[in-house]
Protein backbone atom coordinates (compact mmCIF):
# COMPACT_ATOMS: atom_id res chain seq x y z
CA UNK A 1 0.00 0.00 0.00
CA UNK A 2 1.43 3.50 -0.30
CA UNK A 3 1.73 6.14 1.66
CA UNK A 4 -0.78 8.87 1.41
CA UNK A 5 -0.45 12.45 2.19
CA UNK A 6 -2.95 14.07 4.22
CA UNK A 7 -2.79 18.28 4.65
CA UNK A 8 -5.15 19.44 7.62
CA UNK A 9 -5.55 23.25 6.94
CA UNK A 10 -7.87 25.65 8.76
CA UNK A 11 -10.59 29.25 8.27
CA UNK A 12 -12.72 30.87 10.70
CA UNK A 13 -12.60 28.49 13.35
CA UNK A 14 -12.29 27.53 17.21
CA UNK A 15 -9.82 24.44 16.81
CA UNK A 16 -12.52 22.52 18.85
CA UNK A 17 -12.55 19.88 15.66
CA UNK A 18 -8.98 19.33 15.99
CA UNK A 19 -9.15 18.85 19.35
CA UNK A 20 -12.20 16.50 18.83
CA UNK A 21 -9.86 14.43 16.51
CA UNK A 22 -6.56 14.57 19.15
CA UNK A 23 -8.45 13.47 21.67
CA UNK A 24 -9.51 10.26 19.40
CA UNK A 25 -9.30 6.71 21.19
CA UNK A 26 -8.51 3.43 20.27
CA UNK A 27 -6.52 4.04 18.00
CA UNK A 28 -5.74 7.45 18.66
CA UNK A 29 -4.85 10.15 16.02
CA UNK A 30 -1.24 9.39 15.75
CA UNK A 31 -1.73 5.61 15.67
CA UNK A 32 -4.33 5.81 12.83
CA UNK A 33 -2.16 7.43 11.18
CA UNK A 34 0.81 5.33 11.23
CA UNK A 35 -1.17 1.99 10.86
CA UNK A 36 -2.83 3.23 7.87
CA UNK A 37 0.35 4.61 5.96
CA UNK A 38 -0.91 8.21 6.14
CA UNK A 39 1.62 10.97 5.92
CA UNK A 40 0.32 13.80 7.77
CA UNK A 41 2.23 17.01 6.18
CA UNK A 42 0.91 19.72 7.79
CA UNK A 43 -1.49 20.37 10.55
CA UNK A 44 -1.98 23.78 12.52
CA UNK A 45 -1.50 22.36 15.62
CA UNK A 46 0.47 19.16 15.64
CA UNK A 47 3.93 20.24 12.80
CA UNK A 48 6.12 21.47 13.59
CA UNK A 49 6.71 23.40 10.31
CA UNK A 50 6.43 27.17 10.57
CA UNK A 51 7.16 30.34 8.20
CA UNK A 52 9.08 29.63 5.26
CA UNK A 53 9.05 25.71 5.62
CA UNK A 54 5.78 25.51 5.86
CA UNK A 55 5.71 28.19 2.77
CA UNK A 56 7.82 26.12 0.88
CA UNK A 57 6.16 22.80 1.77
CA UNK A 58 2.58 24.65 0.43
CA UNK A 59 4.22 25.40 -2.68
CA UNK A 60 5.69 21.83 -3.49
CA UNK A 61 2.15 20.67 -2.88
CA UNK A 62 0.73 23.27 -5.45
CA UNK A 63 3.48 22.49 -8.04
CA UNK A 64 2.84 19.01 -8.19
CA UNK A 65 6.36 18.14 -6.15
CA UNK A 66 4.56 16.51 -3.48
CA UNK A 67 1.46 14.88 -4.25
CA UNK A 68 -2.26 16.06 -1.95
CA UNK A 69 -4.17 13.24 -1.50
CA UNK A 70 -6.39 13.84 1.22
CA UNK A 71 -7.25 17.43 1.92
CA UNK A 72 -9.14 17.99 5.75
CA UNK A 73 -10.37 21.60 5.95
CA UNK A 74 -11.36 22.81 9.31
CA UNK A 75 -13.35 26.00 9.89
CA UNK A 76 -15.60 28.14 7.35
CA UNK A 77 -14.06 29.71 4.56
CA UNK A 78 -14.18 33.93 4.68
CA UNK A 79 -15.15 35.09 1.03
CA UNK A 80 -14.51 38.58 1.82
CA UNK A 81 -11.56 40.26 1.08
CA UNK A 82 -8.98 40.97 3.96
CA UNK A 83 -10.99 38.37 6.16
CA UNK A 84 -7.97 35.82 7.16
CA UNK A 85 -4.62 34.47 5.19
CA UNK A 86 -2.46 31.53 5.55
CA UNK A 87 0.93 32.53 5.48
CA UNK A 88 -0.16 35.35 3.12
CA UNK A 89 -2.60 33.73 0.97
CA UNK A 90 -5.89 34.53 1.48
CA UNK A 91 -7.58 31.53 2.66
CA UNK A 92 -10.24 30.95 -0.14
CA UNK A 93 -7.49 30.74 -2.37
CA UNK A 94 -5.53 28.78 -0.75
CA UNK A 95 -9.04 26.21 -0.22
CA UNK A 96 -9.89 26.56 -3.79
CA UNK A 97 -5.69 25.70 -4.78
CA UNK A 98 -5.40 22.47 -2.47
CA UNK A 99 -9.17 20.88 -3.13
CA UNK A 100 -8.31 21.10 -6.73
CA UNK A 101 -5.51 18.67 -6.18
CA UNK A 102 -6.63 16.71 -3.84
CA UNK A 103 -7.86 13.15 -4.28
CA UNK A 104 -10.56 13.48 -1.62
CA UNK A 105 -11.68 16.74 -0.09
CA UNK A 106 -13.22 16.68 3.46
CA UNK A 107 -14.82 19.63 5.40
CA UNK A 108 -14.25 18.57 9.25
CA UNK A 109 -16.78 20.70 11.69
CA UNK A 110 -20.12 22.34 10.75
CA UNK A 111 -18.03 25.31 10.13
CA UNK A 112 -15.92 23.66 7.25
CA UNK A 113 -19.38 21.99 5.77
CA UNK A 114 -22.18 24.81 6.00
CA UNK A 115 -20.72 27.86 7.03
CA UNK A 116 -21.61 27.19 11.05
CA UNK A 117 -21.25 29.87 13.47
CA UNK A 118 -18.95 32.10 11.47
CA UNK A 119 -21.87 32.20 8.58
CA UNK A 120 -24.53 33.42 11.41
CA UNK A 121 -25.79 36.67 10.65
CA UNK A 122 -24.14 39.86 10.53
CA UNK A 123 -21.59 37.44 8.57
CA UNK A 124 -19.59 40.14 8.11
CA UNK A 125 -16.82 37.68 6.51
CA UNK A 126 -19.23 36.68 3.85
CA UNK A 127 -18.42 32.62 5.55
CA UNK A 128 -19.54 29.70 4.33
CA UNK A 129 -18.64 26.05 3.86
CA UNK A 130 -16.78 24.61 1.14
CA UNK A 131 -19.33 23.07 -0.98
CA UNK A 132 -22.42 24.43 0.83
CA UNK A 133 -23.86 27.08 3.07
CA UNK A 134 -26.60 26.38 5.50
CA UNK A 135 -28.75 24.18 3.18
CA UNK A 136 -27.85 25.60 0.32
CA UNK A 137 -25.40 23.49 -1.84
CA UNK A 138 -22.70 25.87 -3.12
CA UNK A 139 -20.39 27.35 -1.14
CA UNK A 140 -17.39 28.39 -2.30
CA UNK A 141 -15.92 25.65 -4.15
CA UNK A 142 -19.33 25.25 -5.92
CA UNK A 143 -21.92 22.87 -7.09
CA UNK A 144 -20.07 20.79 -9.50
CA UNK A 145 -16.98 20.39 -7.54
CA UNK A 146 -16.23 16.85 -7.24
CA UNK A 147 -12.28 15.88 -6.06
CA UNK A 148 -9.61 13.14 -7.82
CA UNK A 149 -11.70 10.27 -6.85
CA UNK A 150 -14.83 11.62 -7.59
CA UNK A 151 -16.35 12.70 -4.79
CA UNK A 152 -17.94 16.06 -3.45
CA UNK A 153 -16.61 17.95 -0.27
CA UNK A 154 -17.05 15.13 2.05
CA UNK A 155 -18.76 16.72 5.18
CA UNK A 156 -18.52 15.66 8.82
CA UNK A 157 -20.28 17.94 10.71
CA UNK A 158 -20.84 18.32 14.47
CA UNK A 159 -19.51 21.16 16.94
CA UNK A 160 -16.99 19.61 17.15
CA UNK A 161 -16.91 16.63 14.91
CA UNK A 162 -16.80 13.03 16.76
CA UNK A 163 -13.58 11.61 16.19
CA UNK A 164 -14.84 8.24 14.71
CA UNK A 165 -16.80 9.94 12.02
CA UNK A 166 -13.70 11.40 10.82
CA UNK A 167 -11.08 8.63 10.93
CA UNK A 168 -13.56 5.38 10.47
CA UNK A 169 -14.22 7.92 6.92
CA UNK A 170 -10.71 8.02 6.16
CA UNK A 171 -10.34 4.19 7.21
CA UNK A 172 -12.74 3.13 4.65
CA UNK A 173 -10.78 4.50 1.89
CA UNK A 174 -7.98 2.79 3.61
CA UNK A 175 -10.25 -0.23 3.24
CA UNK A 176 -11.90 -0.22 0.32
CA UNK A 177 -15.28 0.14 2.20
CA UNK A 178 -17.79 2.19 -0.29
CA UNK A 179 -18.41 5.90 1.34
CA UNK A 180 -22.28 6.34 0.85
CA UNK A 181 -23.38 10.30 1.48
CA UNK A 182 -26.57 11.40 1.91
CA UNK A 183 -28.30 14.84 0.47
CA UNK A 184 -25.66 17.04 2.55
CA UNK A 185 -22.90 14.82 1.57
CA UNK A 186 -22.51 13.59 4.81
CA UNK A 187 -21.68 10.23 5.03
CA UNK A 188 -24.57 8.05 6.53
CA UNK A 189 -22.57 5.69 8.05
CA UNK A 190 -22.93 8.11 10.65
CA UNK A 191 -25.29 10.54 9.86
CA UNK A 192 -28.51 8.44 8.49
CA UNK A 193 -29.62 8.18 12.37
CA UNK A 194 -31.50 10.90 14.37
CA UNK A 195 -29.88 12.20 17.56
CA UNK A 196 -33.34 11.14 19.27
CA UNK A 197 -31.82 7.15 18.71
CA UNK A 198 -30.78 5.81 21.64
CA UNK A 199 -31.30 8.43 23.27
CA UNK A 200 -31.89 7.28 27.25
CA UNK A 201 -35.07 9.19 27.17
CA UNK A 202 -36.88 7.56 24.80
CA UNK A 203 -39.09 6.51 26.74
CA UNK A 204 -40.29 9.53 28.42
CA UNK A 205 -40.76 11.20 24.67
CA UNK A 206 -43.13 8.56 23.79
CA UNK A 207 -45.29 9.05 26.96
CA UNK A 208 -44.90 12.72 27.04
CA UNK A 209 -43.18 13.44 30.10
CA UNK A 210 -41.08 16.50 29.69
CA UNK A 211 -38.21 17.17 31.52
CA UNK A 212 -38.74 21.25 32.55
CA UNK A 213 -35.29 22.12 33.74
CA UNK A 214 -31.57 20.02 32.57
CA UNK A 215 -30.47 16.88 34.18
CA UNK A 216 -34.13 16.47 35.17
CA UNK A 217 -35.42 12.77 34.99
CA UNK A 218 -38.23 13.67 30.96
CA UNK A 219 -37.83 13.82 27.63
CA UNK A 220 -35.89 17.56 26.63
CA UNK A 221 -37.62 18.54 24.01
CA UNK A 222 -40.77 19.91 25.11
CA UNK A 223 -39.71 22.33 27.44
CA UNK A 224 -36.03 22.62 26.53
CA UNK A 225 -35.96 22.54 22.87
CA UNK A 226 -34.20 19.50 22.54
CA UNK A 227 -32.73 19.03 18.57
CA UNK A 228 -32.01 15.31 18.94
CA UNK A 229 -35.19 14.06 16.66
CA UNK A 230 -34.36 16.70 13.85
CA UNK A 231 -31.17 16.23 13.59
CA UNK A 232 -29.12 13.35 12.09
CA UNK A 233 -25.98 11.99 13.83
CA UNK A 234 -25.56 8.82 15.52
CA UNK A 235 -24.78 10.56 18.86
CA UNK A 236 -26.57 8.28 21.37
CA UNK A 237 -25.54 5.01 19.44
CA UNK A 238 -21.64 5.81 19.12
CA UNK A 239 -21.32 7.60 22.29
CA UNK A 240 -18.94 10.49 22.85
CA UNK A 241 -15.40 9.13 24.85
CA UNK A 242 -17.42 5.86 24.47
CA UNK A 243 -19.51 6.70 27.77
CA UNK A 244 -22.18 9.80 26.80
CA UNK A 245 -23.35 12.16 24.85
CA UNK A 246 -25.04 15.49 24.91
CA UNK A 247 -28.65 14.46 25.95
CA UNK A 248 -27.09 11.21 28.66
CA UNK A 249 -24.69 14.22 30.26
CA UNK A 250 -28.36 16.25 31.13
CA UNK A 251 -28.76 18.78 28.03
CA UNK A 252 -30.74 19.07 24.90
CA UNK A 253 -29.16 18.61 21.66
CA UNK A 254 -28.84 21.61 19.83
CA UNK A 255 -28.96 20.40 16.83
CA UNK A 256 -25.14 21.06 16.09
CA UNK A 257 -24.27 18.54 12.79
CA UNK A 258 -27.65 20.01 11.25
CA UNK A 259 -27.04 22.41 8.10
CA UNK A 260 -28.64 25.38 9.54
CA UNK A 261 -26.67 24.92 12.87
CA UNK A 262 -26.73 27.71 14.82
CA UNK A 263 -29.81 29.78 12.86
CA UNK A 264 -31.94 26.93 12.25
CA UNK A 265 -31.35 26.26 16.26
CA UNK A 266 -31.80 29.41 18.45
CA UNK A 267 -33.58 29.93 20.55
CA UNK A 268 -32.20 26.84 21.57
CA UNK A 269 -34.63 26.23 24.60
CA UNK A 270 -37.78 26.10 22.29
CA UNK A 271 -38.49 23.58 19.58
CA UNK A 272 -37.59 25.41 16.17
CA UNK A 273 -38.19 22.50 13.42
CA UNK A 274 -41.26 20.69 12.65
CA UNK A 275 -41.29 16.99 13.39
CA UNK A 276 -40.28 14.54 10.63
CA UNK A 277 -42.66 12.48 9.35
CA UNK A 278 -40.65 9.16 9.52
CA UNK A 279 -40.12 10.16 13.20
CA UNK A 280 -43.58 10.76 13.85
CA UNK A 281 -44.44 7.02 12.38
CA UNK A 282 -41.63 5.36 14.90
CA UNK A 283 -42.67 7.28 17.96
CA UNK A 284 -46.35 6.66 17.14
CA UNK A 285 -45.38 2.29 16.47
CA UNK A 286 -43.44 2.79 19.91
CA UNK A 287 -46.56 4.04 21.79
CA UNK A 288 -48.87 1.64 20.49
CA UNK A 289 -46.29 -1.29 21.15
CA UNK A 290 -45.44 0.45 24.44
CA UNK A 291 -48.20 1.21 25.81
CA UNK A 292 -51.51 0.52 23.83
CA UNK A 293 -51.96 4.41 22.54
CA UNK A 294 -52.45 5.82 19.73
CA UNK B 1 -24.01 -9.19 -23.05
CA UNK B 2 -20.64 -8.25 -22.21
CA UNK B 3 -20.24 -5.01 -20.52
CA UNK B 4 -18.14 -2.21 -21.83
CA UNK B 5 -15.07 -1.58 -20.02
CA UNK B 6 -16.36 1.21 -18.63
CA UNK B 7 -18.98 -0.38 -16.92
CA UNK B 8 -16.98 -3.16 -15.51
CA UNK B 9 -14.72 -0.03 -14.33
CA UNK B 10 -17.39 1.76 -12.63
CA UNK B 11 -18.51 -1.27 -10.81
CA UNK B 12 -15.57 -2.09 -9.01
CA UNK B 13 -14.96 1.61 -8.24
CA UNK B 14 -18.26 1.13 -6.61
CA UNK B 15 -17.55 -1.60 -4.69
CA UNK B 16 -14.21 -0.63 -3.48
CA UNK B 17 -15.27 3.91 -2.91
CA UNK B 18 -18.97 3.81 -3.83
CA UNK B 19 -21.04 5.66 -6.13
CA UNK B 20 -19.28 8.89 -6.03
CA UNK B 21 -16.26 7.49 -7.72
CA UNK B 22 -18.32 5.36 -10.12
CA UNK B 23 -19.57 8.29 -11.84
CA UNK B 24 -15.89 9.68 -12.50
CA UNK B 25 -15.39 7.02 -14.96
CA UNK B 26 -18.13 8.51 -17.03
CA UNK B 27 -15.92 11.14 -17.49
CA UNK B 28 -13.15 8.63 -18.64
CA UNK B 29 -12.29 7.25 -22.14
CA UNK B 30 -13.39 3.59 -22.68
CA UNK B 31 -9.38 3.34 -23.96
CA UNK B 32 -8.13 4.62 -20.72
CA UNK B 33 -10.60 4.14 -17.89
CA UNK B 34 -8.99 0.69 -16.79
CA UNK B 35 -5.20 2.54 -15.99
CA UNK B 36 -6.93 5.64 -14.52
CA UNK B 37 -9.01 3.88 -12.48
CA UNK B 38 -6.12 1.04 -11.72
CA UNK B 39 -3.96 3.97 -10.32
CA UNK B 40 -6.64 5.69 -7.93
CA UNK B 41 -7.24 1.79 -6.44
CA UNK B 42 -3.50 1.31 -6.41
CA UNK B 43 -2.68 4.83 -4.57
CA UNK B 44 -5.47 3.86 -2.08
CA UNK B 45 -5.61 0.20 -1.20
CA UNK B 46 -2.73 -1.00 -2.78
CA UNK B 47 -1.83 -3.16 -5.30
CA UNK B 48 -3.44 -6.67 -4.26
CA UNK B 49 -6.56 -4.92 -4.71
CA UNK B 50 -5.98 -2.77 -8.07
CA UNK B 51 -5.13 -6.45 -9.56
CA UNK B 52 -8.91 -6.85 -10.07
CA UNK B 53 -8.69 -4.40 -13.04
CA UNK B 54 -6.51 -6.86 -14.78
CA UNK B 55 -9.70 -8.81 -15.41
CA UNK B 56 -11.70 -6.28 -17.37
CA UNK B 57 -10.93 -6.56 -21.21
Amino acid sequence: MEELNLIWMQGQTCDGDSMSVIDAELPDFITFLARNKINLLYHPTLSPQFGPEAQKLFEDCLSGKVRVDIFVFEGSVPTKDGYGDFLGTDVKTVVKNFASKAMITVAVGTCAAFGGIPAAPPNESGSMGLQFKCYKKGGWLGEEYVSGLGFPVINIPGCPTHPDWVINTLQSFRLGRPVILDEYNRPKDYFEEKVHRGCKHCEFHERGLWAKNYTEIGCYAAELGCKGRTTNADCNIRLWNGVSSCTRSGAPCIGCCDPGFPMSMTPFSEETLSLPEDVKVIVNAKKKVLYGGE
Amino acid sequence: MRLSKKEQCKALMTKFFGPASAALVDSMGEDDCVDKCKTKVTAFLGAEKAKEFDSVR
